[in-house]
């Protein structure tokens, strides 16, 4: 560095001057042009603090000659009182203990502008070890330190806002490992920052959503098949206490030098969610009662129908015991009499197999159904009722469960009557244990509901009557329209009672890929 | 009076209903007809008709129910007592044709004790009606042939004021009131007083 520092000095300087003597040592001059044009501040002290030199970048830098300054202590005019007696302290400690030593002050210029030097400051030692000068050089960093405050304070904008931000807020690499995590985050999910950092996302989801995740994660990575990246997914959250709760996830990408960050914004909507749900818990409880009113109205214009054909047979019946009774008997007219009391009879009939039929084909408005997902559906319509009776709900659901092509109102509604047949069943029982099981065979997609409540009261063919109920405040309608529903989606609905109490429900509804 | 037999008028738009029941009430001694519809019954039967009997009134028919028939037939002035049958009787329905006049209101099927019952109470009551109205017409044709003079001393007799009285009172003599009397008596067809009055009230009824 020297060696090429002095070759441009004789470059610039001396030109005509043989190259192997050293110019510093020849000339004086050399010295102090090349602390004059290397853009550096130089200024050397003597051990009192006086200037003894100034260079031309100090004197461009501050506005002040070297004239004006050799003679001044140096923080007489340069340093801001505040900072004065500091600037003395690292001084004197330079001269008590000679070495090099770095720092960084401000010095104020004549016009009044602060600039921000980074110094490099050694002492020259005189014969006798003493202190005889003090230089030192500095760095004009006014403008890093700008760039580098604004970064921070930009960082420290950003920090706050990922800190106080009510969604949650996560970072994971490519593998889904948790690289940062916001305090949002942390309460969602109820665990510590240092616990989420270094666990794998998907330990923050319930299957099947954790299993979906990995694959959607490494399908991105193979293929850039973005199937999560940007865009909003609702998913289900798993707290540290076992709480599942519905989120909004969105993921975007962060590529960095060598490196592929994801980060995941993570909204609770369960309060939005739980508004969905009621409104739909209100139609499906509002279809529920329109259908029962439709029944209603129905069973009494069956009964004005039906009593027809039966006020005929009785008329017709009277009036044969009449004639039976005549000394001559009118056989013409009783044998009329008696055939008309047969094809009343036969329309009586016709009147109920149009009631059965009737019962069967409402109109179905189908959808491809995935039947886990309602389960969930209901049992979040129902959780309140859950909690009240304090049912302990288990779930038992395949994963990756085939769809079904089902009217998703009226199947919410079969299950919806099956669950809480299920909890009003252990109202009384000491047990309050629910199941519910999805399997899935030969494309038949099977739902059991399995409770520990009072069992069966009856033969199962019973249950799935019209007005037969056990129930104090029952229609004993609500299993018969299950049985309805069920019955005209292609599947079927059945009962029994378990072997250890209780009585488990299950219906089976056709894969929605096997209906032509 | 006609001794023609009391009818029994079915209005039912059910052919079965109809003709069954028409079968049976024959076969207990009734005469009956049928009507299939409201329409067809008016249509039939004139104002004033003079045919005894009741109607069986189906409440639910297409075009006029039996509500509306029975509103029909009291416009009409017809008497016939009125028994509905129903499929599902309301009892909305059953208030408002009992308010409106009907006799019974009985539901299908029908029981027969109920039925036999019902027509004929109908009957006594047609037939007490007529008998009714046609005492009364006959009561009216005789005060028709009442002088004014008359009809004001009739109304004084049957308030109960004595002869001596109503002579003051009208300014003539006791034997004019006497003459008078007597040939109202005449004319009402009564012997006395006592009757005179009785015959008076029962025109108020």
């Amino acid at each position: 560095m020297t060696q090429r520092i002095s070759d441009q000095g004789v470059g610039i300087t001396s030109p005509n001057k043989v190259q192997h003597t050293d110019p510093f040592a020849d000339d004086p001059k050399v010295s102090a042009s090349v602390l004059d044009v290397a853009g550096v501040f130089v200024v050397v002290l003597d051990p009192t603090g006086r200037i003894t030199y100034f260079n031309v970048t100090c004197e461009h830098a501050t506005g002040y000659t070297a004239k004006e300054m050799v003679g001044t202590y140096v923080w007489d005019k340069l340093i801001v009182p505040e900072q004065r007696q500091a600037v003395e302290n690292v001084f004197h400690d330079l001269v008590r203990q000679p070495g090099v030593q770095e720092h960084e002050n401000y010095w104020l210029t004549n016009s009044g502008k602060l600039i921000c030097i980074h110094w490099s400051n050694t002492s020259i030692l005189g014969t006798g070890g003493e202190v005889r000068w003090v230089i030192g050089t500095g760095l004009d960093i006014t403008e890093k330190k700008r760039v580098q405050n604004q970064l921070e304070e930009q960082a420290a904008k950003l920090r706050a806002v990922v800190e106080t931000a009510v969604d949650g807020i996560i970072t994971i690499d490519e593998r889904g490992i948790i690289e940062s995590v916001n305090p949002a985050a942390e309460r969602l999910f109820a665990y510590p920052a240092d616990e989420l950092i270094g666990m794998n996302i998907s330990t923050l989801m319930p299957a099947p959503y954790r299993e979906e995740h990995d694959r959607y994660i490494s399908d991105y990575l193979d293929s850039g098949d973005a199937k999560i990246i940007g865009i909003g997914r609702e998913v289900r959250g798993l707290s540290r206490d076992g709480r599942i709760f519905p989120i909004n996830l969105v993921v975007s990408e962060v590529s960095l030098p060598g490196k592929r960050l994801f980060t995941g914004i993570v909204r609770d909507i369960s309060d939005r969610q739980l508004i969905e749900k009621r409104e739909r818990q209100r139609l499906a409880e509002h279809a529920h009662a329109a259908r029962l009113a439709a029944l209603g109205e129905m069973a009494s214009g069956i009964a004005h129908e039906l009593n027809q054909p039966l006020a005929a047979i009785v008329s017709f019946a009277d009036a044969c015991r009449n004639l039976i009774d005549k000394e001559e008997i009118p056989r013409d007219i009783m044998r009329d009499a008696l055939a008309q009391i047969s094809e009343q009879g036969v329309r009586a009939g016709d009147i109920i197999r149009r009631l059965r039929q009737f019962v069967r084909t409402g109109t179905l408005d189908r959808e491809v159904v995935n039947l886990n997902a309602l389960i969930n559906d209901v049992l979040a319509m129902v959780a309140h009722e859950i909690h009240l009776n304090e049912v302990d709900v288990k779930l038992r659901l395949k994963e990756y469960l085939s769809s079904v092509w089902a009217d998703k109102l009226q199947i919410e509604q079969v299950l919806l009557n099956l669950v809480r047949n299920a909890i009003e069943a252990m109202e009384d029982s000491p047990k309050h244990g629910l199941l519910i099981e999805s399997t899935e065979d030969d494309n038949q997609m099977l739902v059991r509901i399995q409770d520990s409540g009072c069992g069966l009261e009856t033969a199962p063919e019973n249950l799935f009557k019209a007005f037969y109920t056990t129930k104090e405040k029952g229609t004993g309608l609500g299993l018969s329209i299950s049985y309805s529903i069920i019955e005209a989606h292609g599947g079927t609905l059945s009962a029994n009672s378990n072997d250890d109490g209780g009585a488990t429900f299950w219906f089976s509804l056709p894969a929605a890929d096997d209906i032509e | 009076m006609t001794d023609r037999p009391p009818i029994v008028y079915i209005v039912d738009d059910d052919d079965a209903v109809r003709s069954a029941l028409a079968l049976q009430l024959e076969t207990e001694g009734f005469q009956t007809q049928g009507f299939a519809s409201a329409r067809e019954f008016l249509e039939s039967c004139p104002v004033n008709c003079r045919c005894q009997g009741c109607v069986i009134l189906d409440l639910q028919m297409p075009d006029m129910d039996g509500l509306s028939l029975q509103r029909q037939i009291n416009e009409r002035g017809i008497t016939l007592p009125i028994i509905f049958i129903s499929g599902h009787g309301t009892v909305p329905d059953a208030v408002r044709a009992l308010q409106d006049g009907a006799m019974n209101f009985i539901e299908k099927p029908i029981d027969r004790e109920i039925l036999l019952a019902c027509v004929r109470k109908a009957l006594v009551q047609d037939s007490d009606e007529r008998s009714r109205a046609a005492r009364k017409t006959s009561i009216e044709q005789r005060l028709n042939q009442l002088t004014a003079r008359e009809r004001e001393i009739m109304s004084m007799i049957v308030g109960g004021t004595a002869n001596k009285v109503i002579a003051s009172d009208l300014g003539i003599s006791e034997r004019t009131v006497e003459l008078h009397r007597s040939r109202i008596l005449h004319k009402m067809g009564v012997r006395n007083a006592v009757r005179l009055t009785q015959l008076v009230v029962s025109l108020q009824d």
